[in-house]
C-alpha cells in the first residue's frame, strides 16, 4: 500500500532545493512520495492559519514558524537553512576593466540599486542594515522580493541589487557576499504541521549530512 | 491616514489624470478610425487594443520591463530623450497605464461613434461641412456620452492598477508607489487596519465610477450600452 | 447644369443612365426600391458609382480620376428621414451650415412656418415639423445643385401643395438645379415639365413629367394625370367646370380657386365607355376620344384610347365588347363620375 504524499508548502525561493532534497531522500526511503506547494511566505502562512492541508513548511524567515507553533497550528519547528546576502553588480568594472570583488563593490557604489522590500522580505531586512549604514544619494528600487530584484538586475534595469546566494549559485561580474556578521541573519526555519510518519521522518531527514550538503550547494549556510 | 498613504492616494490620482489625458488625445482618433473603417486590418488593430483586458497584467509588467531596459531599443530611444531610465519612474507608470488602460478608453469611444445615426453623419457631409466641422460639431458631441464612460473607465481602472505596476515600478515612495502597492505592502506585512483604510479608498472610488458609468450609459436610449465588451 | 451617365449596382441589379444634361429642375419617378434613392445618394458622392461621369457645371464630380467628397460638391441633399443633428435646436441645425444673410433666412423661416420652432431641441419635432427643418437647413447652406429624397411625405396635402409652391420659386429666383424623388405624380408634375423615369434594367428615360408618369402609371393600373384650366362653365355650389383641350370635366372642388391651372386625377377601371353620347345619365364627365388598339383575351379586355393626347388603357368585360363591337379608330364616349380636385397650382 502506498502512503498518502506528504505534502510539503515551501517558499518559492526554497522550491528548488527542496525538490533535490526529497529527491535524494527518495533514494534510501523508496515509499516517501511528496506535493509541493509553493508561493511567498506570507501567502502560506495565512493558507495555513486557515487550514490549508499541508504536512511541512518551508518558510523562508524564521518568524512565521515560530507563530505558528506559539498558535499551535504547528507542532514543532527549527531552522533548515541560512540564506547568504550578496549585493550584485554582472556588469560593473573598475577603470582597468576588472571586475570587483568583495566590499570594495559596496564601498564605491554610487548608482542606483535594488533590494527587498524590508517589510516583507527576510533579505530585504538584512540589506536594509547595509542601506542604512550610508547615507544613500541615488535612486533606491524596493523589489517585491530578492527574486524581483534578480529580474531587475537581469533585464538591465538597474544595474545592482542585493539578492539571495541561492537564486545565483554561479555568480559572474563584480559581487560582494556580504559577511554574516555585518546584517541580521536570514534564518529559515521549517515548521512541522502534522505527525505523519513520513512527514516526521523528513523533518529529522534535513539535519543529515547528506541534505546539509545539498542546501549548502544551492547557496545557504548552515543554520 | 499617514503621510505616506496620503502620498500614495495623491500619486495615484495624478497617474490616472495624466493616463486619461493622453489616452483621449491618443484613444479618440483611434476609436473614430475602428468606428469607421471598414478595412480588415481593423479587427487585428482591435484584437491589439483590447489584449489588456484578457491578459495577465504580469504578461504587459514581463515584456515593459524587458523594453524598458536602458539597453533595449525603447530604453535607449527614452533616454537619450529625457536622460532617465523608464522603469521605477513615474513616467514607466504613466506609460504603462496608457496601455494597461487603452482599451477601456478606445472601447466606449468606438462603440458612441459607432451608434451615431449614419443618416446623421450623411447629413454633415451633405450640408458642406468640412470635415472638421463635421468632427467638432456633430460626431464629437454625439459620442459625449461615450468620452464620459470612457473617461470614468480609464480613470478608475488605471487607479485600480497592481500587477503592471508591482512589475516594473520599484515601489519608491511619490514616484511609484501608488495605493494599490502601499495596500498590498500593508496586507504582506499584516498591517490590517492599514490595509482597511486603502481598501475602502479604492472600493468606493470604484463603485462611484461604476455607477457614474451605467448612469450615462442608460441616460440616452439610442446611444444604448456603452459599455466595455469584456 | 448636372449632367451624368452612370451605372451602379444596387442589392444585385444594376442601373443604367446613358448621358443626360438635366433640366434646372427634374422630377424622379419610378416604383419602389428602383435606386432612386441610391441615384441621389451617388450623386452627393455618400456612395460610389461601379462605373461613370458626373459632371456638374463645368466642374467633374465623380469620373475615373476623379471622386469629389460629398462636402466639397456644391450641393445640399435632403434626405428622406430628415436625420437633424439631434444635439442642437432647430435654430442651430439651421446655422451651423448656413451661407445665406439673414434676410434670406428670414424669408425662408416664414415660407416654412418654423419661427414658433426655433428653439426646440431636434428629437422633440414631428415628422412633418423634422422635414420642414430639413429643407430650410438645405437651402440655407446655399446650394447650387438641391437633391431631394421625398422632402414632403410627411407634411399633410394641403401644406405640402404650398410649400412646394415656395420651393419651386425660390429655386427658380436663385437658379438652383434641383433633382426631386416622390411617389406623388402631382407633386412632381407641378415641379418640373421633365421627369427621370427610373425603371428596373431599363435604361433611365429623360421626358415630359405628364407624358412618362400616366405612360408608366397606365402600365401599372395607378391613377392619371390630367391637366386642366378653370372653364366660364357655371356648376353647383362645391362643383367646378375645368378645360381640357377641348373637352370640359366636372370637379368636386372649393369655389374660391386662387390658381387657373390644376391637376386631377382618375383611374382608368372607374371609366365607362359609351358609343354615343348618353342622355339623362348621372355622370357628369363624357369625354370624347378614339380608340387606338383593342386587346381581347378570354378573360379581359382592354381598349386602348387617346384623350386630348393622352393614351390609356380601359378595361372592359369580353361580353361588353361583344355587346359593343368596338372598331379601332372609331370615337368613343368615356364616361365618369366627378373627380376630386385634390391640388391647386
Amino acid at each position: 500500500m502506498k502512503a498518502e504524499p506528504v505534502t510539503i508548502a515551501v517558499a518559492a525561493n526554497f522550491k528548488t532545493t527542496v525538490e533535490a532534497l526529497a529527491k535524494d531522500y527518495q533514494l534510501t526511503n523508496t515509499q516517501f512520495t511528496y506535493r509541493i506547494s509553493s508561493a511567498s511566505t506570507g501567502i502560506l502562512y495565512n493558507q495555513i492559519k486557515h487550514g490549508a492541508p499541508f504536512d511541512l513548511f518551508f518558510s523562508a524567515d524564521d518568524l512565521r514558524p515560530q507563530q505558528l507553533v506559539n498558535e499551535q497550528h504547528a507542532i514543532k519547528q527549527k531552522p533548515y537553512a541560512v540564506g547568504q546576502l550578496v549585493f550584485w553588480a554582472p556588469q560593473f568594472t573598475d577603470q582597468n576593466g576588472e571586475f570587483v570583488k568583495g566590499e570594495a563593490l559596496w564601498n564605491k557604489w554610487s548608482e542606483p540599486f535594488a533590494y527587498a522590500n524590508p517589510e516583507l522580505a527576510p533579505y530585504g531586512a538584512a540589506a536594509q542594515q547595509l542601506v542604512s549604514e550610508i547615507n544613500a544619494s541615488q535612486k533606491i528600487i524596493l523589489a517585491n522580493n530578492v527574486s524581483q530584484v534578480y529580474q531587475f538586475i537581469v533585464t538591465g534595469n538597474v544595474k545592482a541589487g542585493f539578492v539571495a546566494r541561492s537564486i545565483k549559485t554561479d555568480l559572474d561580474g563584480s559581487f560582494w557576499i556580504v559577511p554574516k556578521n555585518r546584517h541580521p541573519a536570514v534564518t529559515q526555519n521549517i515548521a512541522l504541521l502534522t505527525n505523519t510518519s513520513q512527514a516526521v521522518d523528513f523533518y529529522h531527514y534535513l539535519s543529515s549530512s547528506a541534505a546539509h550538503s545539498i542546501i549548502k550547494e544551492n547557496g545557504y549556510l548552515l543554520p | 491616514m499617514t503621510d505616506a498613504e496620503i502620498q500614495a492616494i495623491v500619486l495615484s490620482i495624478k497617474l490616472a489624470s495624466l493616463s486619461c489625458f493622453i489616452l483621449l488625445l491618443v484613444g479618440t482618433p483611434l476609436a473614430w478610425w475602428l468606428a469607421r473603417s471598414e478595412r480588415k486590418i481593423k479587427h487585428v488593430i482591435e484584437a491589439i487594443v483590447a489584449l489588456p483586458i484578457v491578459l495577465p497584467p504580469t504578461v504587459l509588467g514581463f515584456y515593459l520591463l524587458i523594453s524598458f531596459a536602458p539597453n533595449s531599443i525603447m530604453g535607449q530611444w527614452w533616454l537619450t530623450l529625457t536622460g532617465s531610465q523608464l522603469a521605477f519612474s513615474f513616467s514607466g507608470l504613466v506609460f504603462a497605464s496608457c496601455l494597461y488602460s487603452l482599451p477601456f478608453v478606445v472601447q466606449p469611444i468606438q462603440s458612441a461613434f459607432k451608434q451615431i445615426e449614419p443618416g446623421v453623419l450623411d447629413a454633415a457631409k451633405v450640408l458642406r461641412m468640412p470635415r472638421w466641422k463635421q468632427l467638432l460639431a456633430v460626431e464629437l458631441p454625439l459620442a459625449k456620452n461615450g468620452f464620459i464612460v470612457a473617461m470614468v473607465l480609464g480613470f478608475a481602472h488605471t487607479l485600480g492598477e497592481f500587477g503592471v505596476v508591482l512589475m516594473i515600478g520599484g515601489n519608491i515612495p511619490g514616484e511609484t508607489q501608488v495605493i494599490a502597492i502601499a495596500l498590498f505592502d500593508h496586507v504582506e506585512s499584516l498591517n490590517f487596519a492599514a490595509a482597511h483604510r486603502l481598501a475602502l479608498v479604492l472600493l468606493g472610488f470604484s463603485f462611484v465610477a461604476l455607477l457614474l458609468t451605467y448612469t450615462f450609459s442608460a441616460s440616452k436610449k439610442r446611444v444604448g450600452s456603452i459599455g466595455v465588451k469584456f | 447644369m448636372l449632367s451624368f451617365n452612370l451605372e451602379y449596382l444596387r442589392d444585385n441589379f444594376s442601373l443604367t443612365i446613358e448621358p443626360t444634361q438635366l433640366p434646372l429642375l427634374c422630377g424622379v419617378f419610378g416604383p419602389s426600391g428602383v435606386g432612386k434613392t441610391t441615384l441621389l445618394r451617388v450623386l452627393a458622392g455618400l456612395e460610389p458609382p461601379r462605373n461613370g461621369d458626373i459632371f456638374f457645371a463645368s466642374q467633374t464630380w465623380f469620373n475615373r480620376n476623379t471622386n469629389l467628397s460629398s462636402h466639397q460638391r456644391p450641393l445640399a441633399f435632403v434626405t428622406q428621414g430628415s436625420y437633424l443633428f439631434p444635439h442642437l435646436s432647430v435654430k442651430q441645425n439651421i446655422q451651423l451650415s448656413s451661407r445665406i444673410n439673414a434676410a434670406d433666412l428670414d424669408y425662408l423661416l416664414k415660407l416654412f412656418d418654423l419661427e414658433p420652432l426655433l428653439d426646440k431641441k431636434a428629437d422633440q419635432l414631428s415628422g412633418g415639423q423634422a422635414q420642414r427643418v430639413a429643407l430650410v437647413r438645405a437651402l440655407a447652406t446655399k446650394p447650387k445643385l438641391l437633391l431631394l429624397d421625398e422632402p414632403l411625405s410627411a407634411i399633410d396635402r394641403g401644406s405640402a401643395t404650398k410649400l412646394l409652391k415656395g420651393l419651386k420659386a425660390w429655386l427658380i429666383k436663385h437658379n438652383i438645379a434641383s433633382l426631386m424623388v416622390s411617389h406623388n405624380p402631382e407633386d412632381l408634375i407641378f415641379f418640373s415639365d421633365k421627369v427621370l423615369l427610373v425603371e428596373l434594367n431599363k435604361t433611365c428615360e429623360l421626358g415630359d413629367s405628364l407624358q412618362l408618369i400616366n405612360r408608366f402609371n397606365d402600365q401599372h393600373k395607378q391613377t392619371l394625370v390630367l391637366k386642366v384650366a378653370l372653364a366660364e362653365r357655371k356648376a353647383d355650389l362645391g362643383w367646378r367646370w375645368f378645360k381640357f383641350g377641348e373637352q370640359h370635366l366636372l370637379a368636386e372642388s372649393a369655389n374660391d380657386l386662387s390658381e387657373d391651372t390644376h391637376l386631377v386625377g382618375f383611374k382608368p377601371s372607374n371609366i365607362v365607355i359609351a358609343k354615343s353620347f348618353v342622355e339623362n345619365c348621372s355622370a357628369q364627365n363624357q369625354w370624347l376620344a378614339k380608340v387606338l388598339a383593342i386587346t381581347v383575351t378570354e378573360l379581359s379586355c382592354l381598349i386602348e384610347v387617346e384623350l386630348e393626347g393622352l393614351t390609356f388603357s380601359v378595361p372592359i368585360s369580353p361580353s361588353a365588347q361583344q355587346a359593343l363591337s368596338l372598331q379601332v379608330n372609331q370615337s368613343v364616349y368615356l364616361l365618369h363620375k366627378a373627380v376630386k380636385l385634390h391640388n391647386q397650382f
